[in-house]
């Protein structure tokens, strides 16, 4: 403190003057424009977060309508009388599968086909393990 | 698996002529026990029913056991159990252990999308509902649905710029894990 007093002590008039006015002048505008940046940034994050907002209202009853109606095809589905016939018939026909011995076929089924497309489609996972 | 999913599995998947992925064209097999009536009657119905609705698949399983003992688009979860068989991990098993006990018509269930093996590891989500008979559930019936519509709901950035990415986030869960008279709350989603 002591030194700044003295170097502005050792100034002439003028250069006390222009000094002194140079702060009057510049402190307010650097107050304007901090403000002015501020408020600028602030209501364009705003602005940005309200249209966000509308997107994710539209979405999210797009996404709910899309379930909605998912969910009222399997309703449907489920209404039709003959669907406990139809479920009934397959579990009964499971049931009473003698099985064969075609062993052979299904892993050369899984060995041709279903492994070199799991590889194609995932390139860096180890391949399952199924059959 | 056991050597009944290994007979279905070679009757409807090694030996269909169709490529994989059209399996669901073969309707009948030269067998003539009891499944095989079934599914020569019921196939073709069930197969429209998938493309009207625009499903990825339709499962009807077993809920004694877990047996997925029917397939529209017979992928190798076809002719499994989802209680004993090599995908009790999947998030259809859950749905499966989520509904095999619920007794009720109106009980919903959805397991949330998740990498699915079978379907070669595409995300896939399932919503299933029981089918009761006399207060006892019967079967379950379940839809497989694939990640696409829900894409190219999220694909449309009207009053977006083309540089924002728009992720969607389930939020809310409803009564473990989504079992509940609806399912309209099922989602909830966040754009940020």
């Amino acid at each position: 403190m002591l030194t700044i007093n003295h170097f502005f002590n050792s100034l002439n008039l003028t250069k006390k003057l222009i000094s002194a006015f140079l702060i009057v002048a510049l402190v307010p505008i650097a107050i304007i424009i901090t403000v002015t940046i501020n408020t600028a940034s602030n209501s364009m994050t705003e602005q940005v977060y309200s249209r966000l907002d509308a997107v994710s209202e539209v979405k999210q009853s797009a996404v709910k309508r899309y379930f909605n109606n998912i969910e009222n095809k399997l309703n449907a589905l489920q209404a039709n009388p003959e669907m406990a016939t139809i479920a009934t018939k397959f579990i009964a026909g499971f049931n009473d599968i003698s099985p064969s011995d075609s062993s052979a076929s299904l892993s050369r089924f899984y060995k041709e086909s279903f492994t070199p497309k799991f590889k194609q489609l995932n390139p860096t996972k180890q391949s399952l393990h199924l059959y | 698996m056991n050597p009944k999913s290994i007979e279905l599995q070679s009757r409807y998947l090694a030996n269909n002529s169709n490529l994989i992925g059209e399996k669901q064209k073969l309707t009948t097999t030269e067998q003539s026990d009891s499944y095989e009536q079934a599914h020569r009657q019921y196939h073709p119905y069930l197969r429209d029913m998938t493309n009207i609705n625009k499903f990825y698949d339709i499962f009807i399983i077993d809920p004694a056991n877990g047996n997925i003992v029917y397939s529209v688009y017979k992928e190798v979860d076809f002719a499994t159990s989802l209680q004993t068989g090599p995908y009790t991990d999947s998030n259809l098993a859950s749905l499966f252990q989520q509904l095999k006990d619920s007794n009720d018509p109106q009980a919903i269930a959805f397991a949330d999308y998740k990498q699915y093996s079978p379907s070669y590891n595409a995300p896939a989500s399932f919503i299933g509902k029981p089918i009761v008979v006399d207060g006892k559930t019967i079967a379950i019936l379940a839809a497989q649905l694939s990640i696409e519509d829900v894409n190219s709901i999220m694909k449309e950035r009207g009053g977006l710029g083309i540089s924002s990415p728009i992720m969607v986030q389930r939020t809310e869960r409803g009564p473990s894990d989504g079992v509940g008279p609806g399912c309209s709350d099922i989602v909830n989603l966040a754009t940020h």
